[in-house]
């Protein structure tokens, strides 16, 4: 039932996104386009062309975020557990920031590879810095948080002495934007995430387990360390192949899955499949927001899922002030 | 000191082992044959070892040298699912996450009998009803764990590691933070449980008169070492209380049940 519900939420959503903009198409003639019946040459090349990559890349985006986000929040036992404090984003700007400003001369294809191996590097060495004999959640998010700052540093390093161009272009593109969304950043988001996130929804049994705590999962027989490993391995890869589609873009990993748990429970394969929709959700409307609100500027929409979102968790604390 | 074999059958033994977290070892060498089917209690000051070797016995803490046997097996050898059907592990001061439900809670003790992706079956759900009726649960499996009172959500743990369906039970310090009657009613249920369920139940305690009122058999540590172990009646006694906890501690009969009752009478000098 959320699910269906949901569902169609998320499509009245993407419904909206690609009828909305400067050339505003109707409804009738999106979906004409679409379903690929007769319609104006002028709106089948804004819906087809410029509109439905971004709408998409925005959904699998926010999907991404959003089950990474699910998945973090159960292996650190965290509320306020995110991709970013394993430092995924961090460690993502720091290598986008190094290959813009430094490396000029490398084609702009393979930046999304290059902030990917970024994320990945990061949430590694994390890991690496914070095991001992084991990790720990405390350990992990100390660390993450360590590395995060030192990471975030060196990217302030290279903006105040990289050539002005550059380093605008680079601030742009760590603010989180879905401007230049293509199909080939979609297929590149597909190929590197899908695995990620499948693999997190079959371990759901494993993290509903790994949420009670290393002591009671490893008392039934958990492996616990080897678990949060690869689920931190699995989110590096989501939310690393997220970040690199479109920069790092905030609050969606933090807040999909809390609304996720409010519809359905703790039951994670229920709860990561009602995340990603979520996330998408969120996302698109976010997306449609930023072009739309100061249009015809558009703002990033890493900026506007902070606009949106943190109001929205303030109301969710509020709200439930009396259990927190 | 010593385990009479013909008494009964040993259940978990350890064998020279030697604990501790760095090169520091909290446990020096200690052997000690726990008897199957018996409730047995551990007992000791603060930091002599007692938690960390009840980490050893569930398998959640390796040693640095020696091993434990189940039933003539190195636990280390045993498979992580495996060694978990055979030892189940009440963890102390565990919270569960928020809006878990008490029936939640309790089917993830079937983990170590389920395969990665097999379905929920009926005796994992046999398992699980019988455990919260065995807790008194039955009533409030829908509830939250956090809206339950305390002594409720210690019964949900342990319903939880009942439904692991183990047949020894390790517990670290069950009773602490409960008051009076919820104490009573955990210990009550561990002697119902070794006594009609023909279960092992390894038990930290901090209560001497817990230990000497529901325990069969104690385990008495200092400094990593064991003073004494045996029956409660043979190893509760005035001078190893004064050797263990530094404490005179007068020990009488309970009128009532005919079981030692400890009344501490003055802190020795050290």
């Amino acid at each position: 039932m959320t699910g269906a519900v949901l569902c169609a939420l998320l499509l009245l959503a993407m419904l909206l996104a690609l009828a909305a903009g400067d050339q505003p198409v109707s409804p009738v003639d999106v979906l004409r386009a679409l379903a690929g019946v007769e319609v104006s040459q002028v709106s089948e090349t804004i819906v087809m062309t410029l509109r439905l990559p971004r709408v998409a890349l925005a959904a699998a985006v926010g999907a991404a975020l959003a089950v990474a986000g699910t998945a973090t929040q159960a292996v650190l036992r965290n509320p306020l557990a995110e991709p970013g404090l394993l430092g995924i984003n961090a460690g993502a700007a720091l290598a986008a920031m190094i290959v813009i400003v430094e490396v000029a001369s490398l084609p702009e294809s393979l930046l999304p590879a290059v902030s990917f191996a970024g994320a990945l590097i990061t949430a590694l060495a994390i890991q690496m810095f914070a095991w001992r004999a084991g990790t720990s959640s405390l350990r992990l998010i100390l660390v993450g948080v360590g590395v995060g700052a030192l990471a975030g540093a060196g990217a302030s390093f290279i903006a105040a002495f990289g050539p002005a161009a550059e380093v605008q272009r680079a601030i742009t593109w760590s603010a989180g934007s879905l401007q230049d969304a293509r199909w080939v950043k979609l297929e590149w988001l597909v190929l590197w995430g899908l695995p990620g996130a499948l693999a997190l929804w079959l371990a759901a049994r494993e993290l509903d387990l790994i949420a009670l705590g290393d002591r009671v999962a490893g008392g039934v027989g958990q492996r616990v360390q080897l678990v949060r490993g690869l689920v931190i391995v699995a989110v590096a890869l989501l939310a690393g192949a997220a970040v690199a589609a479109s920069g790092p873009i905030a609050f969606v990993g933090l807040a999909a899955p809390h609304v996720a748990r409010a519809l359905t429970g703790r039951n994670h394969a229920r709860l990561i499949p009602v995340a990603a929709v979520c996330g998408a959700i969120l996302l698109v409307v976010a997306d449609l927001a930023a072009r739309r609100l100061l249009a015809p500027v558009q703002v990033p929409v890493g900026l506007a899922t902070a606009l949106i979102g943190a109001p929205f968790f303030g109301y969710l604390l509020w709200s439930r002030r009396n259990e927190l | 000191m010593s385990f009479d074999p013909s008494e009964a059958q040993a259940g978990l033994v350890a064998e020279a082992l030697t604990l501790g977290y760095g090169a520091l070892p909290i446990v020096d060498s200690l052997s000690v044959t726990l008897p199957k089917g018996r409730f047995i209690a551990i007992l000791g000051p603060n930091g002599c070892g007692k938690s960390t070797l009840l980490k050893a016995l569930s398998r959640q803490l390796a040693p640095l040298q020696g091993q434990v046997l189940l039933d003539g097996r190195a636990i280390a050898d045993l498979g992580s699912k495996q060694a978990a059907r055979a030892l189940g592990l009440l963890a102390q001061g565990a919270e569960p996450p928020e809006g878990l439900s008490v029936e939640a809670l309790v089917r993830q003790g079937r983990y170590p009998h389920r395969g990665p992706f097999s379905p929920w079956q009926a005796r994992d759900q046999r398992a699980v009803d019988r455990a919260l009726h065995q807790t008194g649960l039955t009533e409030l499996r829908d509830r939250p764990v956090e809206v339950l009172s305390g002594g409720q959500r210690q019964r949900a743990w342990i319903a939880m590691v009942l439904a692991q369906d183990a047949p020894v039970l390790l517990l670290d310090e069950p009773t602490t933070w409960l008051d009076l009657r919820h104490q009573l009613e955990v210990l009550g249920l561990m002697r119902r449980l070794v006594d009609e369920g023909g279960l092992t139940v390894i038990a930290v305690l901090h209560d001497l008169d817990q230990a000497a009122r529901h325990a069969d058999h104690v385990v008495m540590m200092k400094a990593g070492r064991i003073v004494a172990e045996g029956a409660v009646r043979v190893a509760l006694t005035k001078d190893r209380l004064a050797e263990v906890f530094g404490v005179d501690v007068d020990v009488l009969e309970d009128p009532a049940t005919g079981r030692p009752m400890c009344v501490p009478r003055s802190i020795l000098p050290e």
